[in-house]
């Protein structure tokens, strides 16, 4: 590869062809958040250090993709997602169980709705 | 959304709150410190002070209702989330109520940009690289004080652009329309300014002084100062097109949802009222802030004209040279001193500042020779304002557990570069940012800053698209998602 390419590309991992990793893990646990009991989170998505746009798009395919009655844990320490996320999850057939703030990051858990009807805004109570 | 969804559950040890305490009250004690040993040394500082604790609000305000116009922007188009564009219309309405009682009190410290295209080519480019480094102006130096690296690169970046850009010829002035050249030329401008040389003096010289500046209130003819203030600048050039916007949002946005959640409703105009008000009132943290902010940035100006009149000045150029402070100065004797809410230029200056020590000329242009100035950012009351965003910012995170010292990835560093880099270069085409361009400017009658909202919206939307882009190509190379 040329050298000037070379350097894009070093700035770039993906030009590489290298996947990036959406920091998706499918696998069941449980949870218990104070005050709400415990959940049965079926898949994290742990978005720590993204910027909030990637963030934010990354959660929206992760909620579509959720089959109904599944539980995902977003974990994220951007405050401007963690602001945005909970009024997303409606558009995208979710309802919101929780938001749990540790120290330097928070786990928002969100449930799919079953015979969610997805789709139009975002926008609700 | 269900009832109380912003309900946040805190799993922060005490131990945490109270040592977050202490340090937040350790950046307070430096404030107050700074302002009460200045004071003494000299009461002029006192104009300092005014433009550092108006800082400190507004990055309170910021991160308490994590207010940043990229999240505007780019939540619309990404997410279809309308929070912080309600928040941000609150703000517009308020702002411009309190400019108009301002203005009436003979107050008001505003200046009108020209109204011409350049803001709607500058707030392109602004609002395509703020998509990239996931913050406006204001919004990365509030996200610095919460510990982002990132962010603060992207303030670097965005102020190193300006004060290079501002200062470059070369190439570039082969760019140069000549009837720009000529205009630049027949303005008689002082021999230490180059004026037909250099992109930007020739853009400011030759293009930008040629253009009008309107004010809404003016332009219509209004002869009472009230009906000029609040009919013509305020409801006519702020909250009829802010309603107007918030409609919009609402019914591209929010109705379907709304209607769909509140099926029991009868249809007609209260369910629509009520669907509008719900999305108003949807964050109340983005409202609070959206409020704080609008009254604040209108009390500022009365603020910094009261000391200008105590002081007999018009400009902190005047009271620096006073005071014993020459060195930055422009040849007119003045410094960069909006007199309201503004980012964007006092950063250039400390980039230019930093450039100049490090032995390069950048004074040989318009824009710092001739009008900003590069003064030691020690004695720069409108960047004492910036760095105290950051302090009010970090004051704010830290009572709230939601400080983090958090470094970039490779990736993430280089965006925040490139997307700095563009948002210097939109700033100052567009003569200012999403604050001084658009906040300040539509608040006070200035129509110029609805062109640069338009700019901004247009280049956000592109980068949202590039950006969705980018995110699936990536995800596309993962397993599949379902689960």
């Amino acid at each position: 590869m040329d050298k000037s390419i070379e350097a894009v590309a070093w700035l770039f991992p993906s030009l590489r062809g290298q996947a990036v990793e959406s920091g998706l893990r499918a696998e069941p646990r449980s949870v218990d958040i104070p005050g709400l009991g415990s959940v049965t989170a079926d898949a994290t998505v742990d978005l720590s250090g993204a910027t909030c746009l990637r963030t934010n798009l990354v959660t929206k395919r992760v909620l579509d993709a959720a089959r109904p009655g599944t539980v995902i844990e977003i974990v994220s320490d951007n405050l401007s997602s963690v602001e945005t996320i909970p009024f997303m999850l409606a558009g995208h057939g979710c309802a919101h169980v929780g938001t749990l703030h540790l120290e330097g990051s928070w786990k928002i858990y969100a449930r799919k709705v079953e015979g969610a009807d997805e789709g139009g805004a975002a926008g609700d109570e | 959304m269900s009832e109380g969804v912003m309900d946040t559950t805190e799993g922060v040890g005490a131990a945490t709150g109270r040592a977050n305490a202490l340090r937040a009250a350790a950046v307070v004690g430096f404030f107050l410190l700074v302002t009460a040993g200045t004071f003494a040394v000299d009461a002029r500082y006192l104009y300092f002070s005014a433009y550092l604790w108006f800082g400190f609000i507004y990055g309170m305000s910021l991160q308490y209702g994590r207010f940043c116009m990229a999240s505007a922007i780019r939540d619309l188009f990404a997410v279809g989330v309308p929070r912080m564009a309600v928040g941000i219309m609150i703000a517009v309405v308020l702002f411009s109520l309190v400019s108009a009682a301002v203005t009436l009190t003979g107050r008001s410290t505003f200046h009108p940009s020209p109204l011409g295209l350049y803001s709607v080519v500058g707030g392109a480019i602004f609002g395509f690289g703020m998509v990239f480094t996931g913050g406006c102006a204001t919004g990365s130096l509030y996200k610095t004080g919460e510990g982002s690296v990132s962010a603060l690169l992207v303030v670097l970046s965005l102020s190193f652009a300006q004060a290079l850009f501002v200062d470059v010829g070369g190439l570039l002035d082969k760019l140069v329309p000549a009837a720009w050249t000529a205009s630049a030329a027949a303005k008689g401008m002082p021999p230490e300014v180059s004026v037909t040389h250099g992109w930007y003096d020739q853009f400011l010289a030759g293009y930008i002084w040629d253009l009008k500046a309107v004010i809404v209130g003016d332009a219509l003819g209004f002869h009472s100062p009230v009906a000029r203030a609040f009919v013509g600048n305020s409801l006519l050039n702020a909250i009829v097109p802010a309603a107007l916007l918030l409609v919009v949002i609402y019914a591209v946005w929010y109705r379907k949802g709304y209607l769909r959640k509140h099926k029991h409703l009868p249809p007609g105009l209260a369910t629509e009222f009520a669907g509008w008000w719900s999305m108003v009132t949807a964050s109340k943290r983005t409202a609070i802030a959206g409020l704080v902010l609008g009254v604040a940035a209108g009390v500022q100006m009365w603020v910094v004209q009261a000391l200008q009149q105590k002081f007999g000045i018009s400009n902190a150029g005047e009271l620096l040279s006073a005071m014993g402070h020459k060195e930055g100065l422009s040849l007119q004797e003045t410094v960069f001193d909006p007199g309201y809410f503004y980012v964007t230029t006092q950063e250039a200056q400390g980039a230019a500042w930093v450039l100049h020590k490090l032995g390069m000329d950048v004074t040989g242009n318009i824009f710092f020779g001739l009008e900003n100035g590069i003064p030691n950012p020690l004695f720069n009351p409108v960047l004492w304002m910036s760095f105290s965003v950051i302090g009010g910012s970090m004051v704010m995170a830290l009572l709230n557990n939601e400080f983090k010292l958090k470094f970039p990835t490779r990736e993430i560093a280089t965006w925040a570069i490139t997307g700095g880099i563009l948002m210097g270069l939109g700033a100052r085409i567009g003569m200012g940012c999403n604050i001084g361009a658009f906040f300040a400017t539509v608040t006070n009658g200035d129509p110029s800053g609805w062109l640069f909202a338009a700019g901004m919206t247009g280049g956000g939307w592109l980068g949202v698209k590039f950006f969705n882009w980018w995110i699936e190509r990536k995800m596309a190379r993962e397993a599949p998602l379902g689960f």
